[in-house]
C-alpha cells in the first residue's frame, strides 16, 4: 500500500513536469508561445531569433528626454539605477504607458527636470558579415510626458 | 503486460545508490555555490527594483499564496536565504537528508521565483529546480551521508553490510532517468523556437554574428566582439548547434552517443560561457545523470597496473 502510494506520486511528478514541458517544447509548431509563464517549467527559446546583414543590434533601446527649448537630455541606464534588462524593460513599459514606470523614472531624475517628450532610439550598432559597424541612431518612437510629471505646466 | 506494467517497470528498477548520492553531492554543492556567488546579489538587486515591476510568479502564487499580491519584506527575502543555505549544508552532508532536500528544494525555487518576478527570465536555473525536488523525493541520503553512516554504526550483524558500490535502492533510478529524459526536452524546446521562429535561415551566420555583438556590448567580451568578425566559421557552428539540439534525444536510445554528446555538450556551454557569457554551469554539472558512476569506480577499482618501476634502478 505504502509503496503504491508512493510509486503514484512519483508517477504524477514525472509523468506531469515531462508531459508540461513536452508541450512547452512544441507548443510554437503549433503556434503557440514557449515562453516563462510556468517556470521552472519554460520554453528554450534562447538565441533563437534569426537577423539580417544591416540589422541594428538591438542591445537595448536608449532613452532620451526632450526639454521645452528643444535641449536633449540622455537618460542611460547608469542614471536610473537599473541593470540593462530591467532597464530595458522600463523602456518598454514607457512606450506601453504601464502604470508605475513614469513614476519611477521621474523618481531618479534630479529633481526640477522638466521634460515634454520622451524619445526612444536604437542602439547605433548594425551587424555586417565583417562584424559590427557604427550606425546613426534612429528615433523608433517618441511620446509627450503626462502632465502630472512637469515641472512647468 | 499492462500499460501500468510497463510504467512502473521503467522508472522503478532498482539502481545504484551511490550514482544518486554522488548526484545529490555534486548538485547540492553547486547551488550552495551558485547562492552565495549568485542568488545573493540577485536578491539583494531585486529588493532595490519599484514595486510596481513585482508580479509574482504562478509558482509563488501556488506556494505562498499570501505573497501573491504584495512584495515580500527584505528580512523576509534574506531569512529565507540563510535557512536555504543552511538546509543546503545539510543536504549536502546527508543529515536528515529528505526532509533537508525538501526545504532547500521549496526555498531555492521561491528565492528564484522572487529573482524573476521583476520581468526579467533566464534558463540555467530551472532544471536544477526539479533535480533538487526530484532528489528530495528519492533515496538520495541513502549512501554517502551521516544518515547512512548512523544506519551503519547500528547495524551489529557485520554479515548485513555491503560494499558501497554494490548498494542497489528500488528507488534509486528514477530521479536519473527523470533528468534523462528532461535534458532532451529543453534541447528540443532551443531548436524548435530557432526554426519556427527563422527556419534554416537562422543558419545564415549572421544570427550568431549578431548574438556575438550583442553580448559583447552588454557583457563586455572582448572575445565575443573578436569571434563576431568571422561569418563563416560561425556559419559552421550554427549547424553544429542545431544538429545538436536536434539530436541530443538519441542519447536515450543509444547510451553509447553520450561519449560524443556529452564531450560535444561541455564544449557547447563553455564556448558559449566564453565567448558569450552565459553560464550555464547547473547544465554542464548535470550531465553526470548520463554516467554509471558506480560501474565506473569500481571498473577503474579492478584495473591493474604494472609493478614494473619498482624494479627498475
Amino acid at each position: 500500500m505504502k509503496t503504491n502510494i508512493y510509486q503514484g506520486i512519483i508517477s504524477l511528478f514525472v509523468g506531469s513536469v515531462l508531459l508540461l514541458q513536452a508541450i512547452i517544447s512544441i507548443a510554437p509548431v503549433f503556434g503557440g508561445t514557449s515562453g516563462s509563464r510556468y517556470w521552472p517549467i519554460l520554453g528554450y527559446a534562447m538565441y533563437s531569433r534569426s537577423y539580417s546583414e544591416g540589422d541594428f543590434v538591438d542591445i537595448y533601446r536608449l532613452l532620451e528626454g526632450v526639454a521645452e527649448d528643444g535641449t536633449i537630455i540622455p537618460i542611460p541606464k547608469e542614471s536610473l539605477g537599473l541593470h540593462l534588462w530591467h532597464y530595458r524593460n522600463l523602456v518598454r513599459d514607457l512606450q506601453q504607458g504601464r502604470k508605475g514606470a513614469f513614476e519611477h523614472l521621474f523618481s531618479k531624475l534630479p529633481p526640477g527636470t522638466d521634460i515634454v517628450e520622451i524619445r526612444v532610439k536604437s542602439f547605433p550598432v548594425a551587424v555586417t558579415r565583417d562584424g559590427p559597424v557604427e550606425k546613426d541612431s534612429v528615433v523608433l518612437a517618441t511620446f509627450p510626458v503626462p502632465n502630472r510629471f512637469r515641472v512647468h505646466q | 503486460m499492462s500499460w501500468l506494467r510497463r510504467w512502473n517497470d521503467f522508472w522503478f528498477q532498482p539502481g545504484h545508490s551511490f550514482d544518486l548520492a554522488f548526484i545529490r553531492l555534486v548538485l547540492v554543492g553547486l547551488q550552495c555555490f551558485v547562492l552565495l556567488s549568485y542568488s545573493f546579489p540577485a536578491l539583494t538587486y531585486a529588493l532595490s527594483l519599484p514595486e510596481y515591476l513585482y508580479e509574482p510568479r504562478i509558482v509563488t502564487r501556488l506556494l505562498m499564496p499570501w505573497a501573491a499580491h504584495t512584495m515580500l519584506d527584505s528580512s523576509v527575502v534574506l531569512g529565507m536565504f540563510w535557512i536555504a543555505f543552511l538546509f543546503g549544508l545539510t543536504s549536502f552532508l546527508g543529515l536528515f537528508t529528505n526532509f533537508s532536500l525538501l526545504v532547500f528544494a521549496f526555498l531555492n525555487i521561491l528565492l528564484q521565483a522572487f529573482i524573476y518576478s521583476f520581468g526579467d527570465v533566464h534558463h540555467p536555473e530551472a532544471v536544477m529546480m526539479l533535480a533538487l525536488v526530484a532528489l528530495a523525493l528519492s533515496p538520495s541520503g541513502r549512501v554517502l551521508s551521516i544518515d547512512a553512516w548512523w544506519r551503519a554504526r547500528r547495524q551489529r550483524d557485520p554479515a548485513q553490510l555491503i560494499p558501497l558500490l554494490d548498494h542497489m535502492t528500488q528507488y534509486a533510478r528514477w530521479p536519473i532517468v527523470f533528468l534523462q529524459c528532461f535534458f532532451p526536452l529543453m534541447y528540443l524546446s532551443a531548436v524548435v523556437s530557432k526554426l519556427t521562429k527563422g527556419g534554416f535561415d537562422w543558419a545564415n551566420g549572421i544570427s550568431l554574428q549578431y548574438y556575438m555583438i550583442l553580448e559583447a556590448h552588454k557583457n563586455d567580451s572582448a572575445l565575443a566582439l573578436y569571434v563576431s568578425q568571422f561569418h563563416y566559421l560561425l556559419k559552421f557552428a550554427e549547424y553544429i548547434v542545431l544538429t545538436f539540439q536536434a539530436t541530443f534525444f538519441l542519447i536515450l536510445f543509444f547510451p553509447r552517443l553520450k561519449w560524443i554528446y556529452l564531450p560535444l555538450g561541455i564544449i557547447f556551454h563553455t564556448v558559449i560561457y566564453v565567448t558569450l557569457r552565459a553560464p550555464f554551469p547547473q547544465w554542464i554539472a548535470m550531465y553526470i545523470v548520463y554516467i554509471p558512476w558506480a560501474l565506473a569506480f569500481t571498473w577503474l577499482a579492478q584495473k591493474k597496473v604494472s609493478d614494473s618501476a619498482q624494479l627498475s634502478p
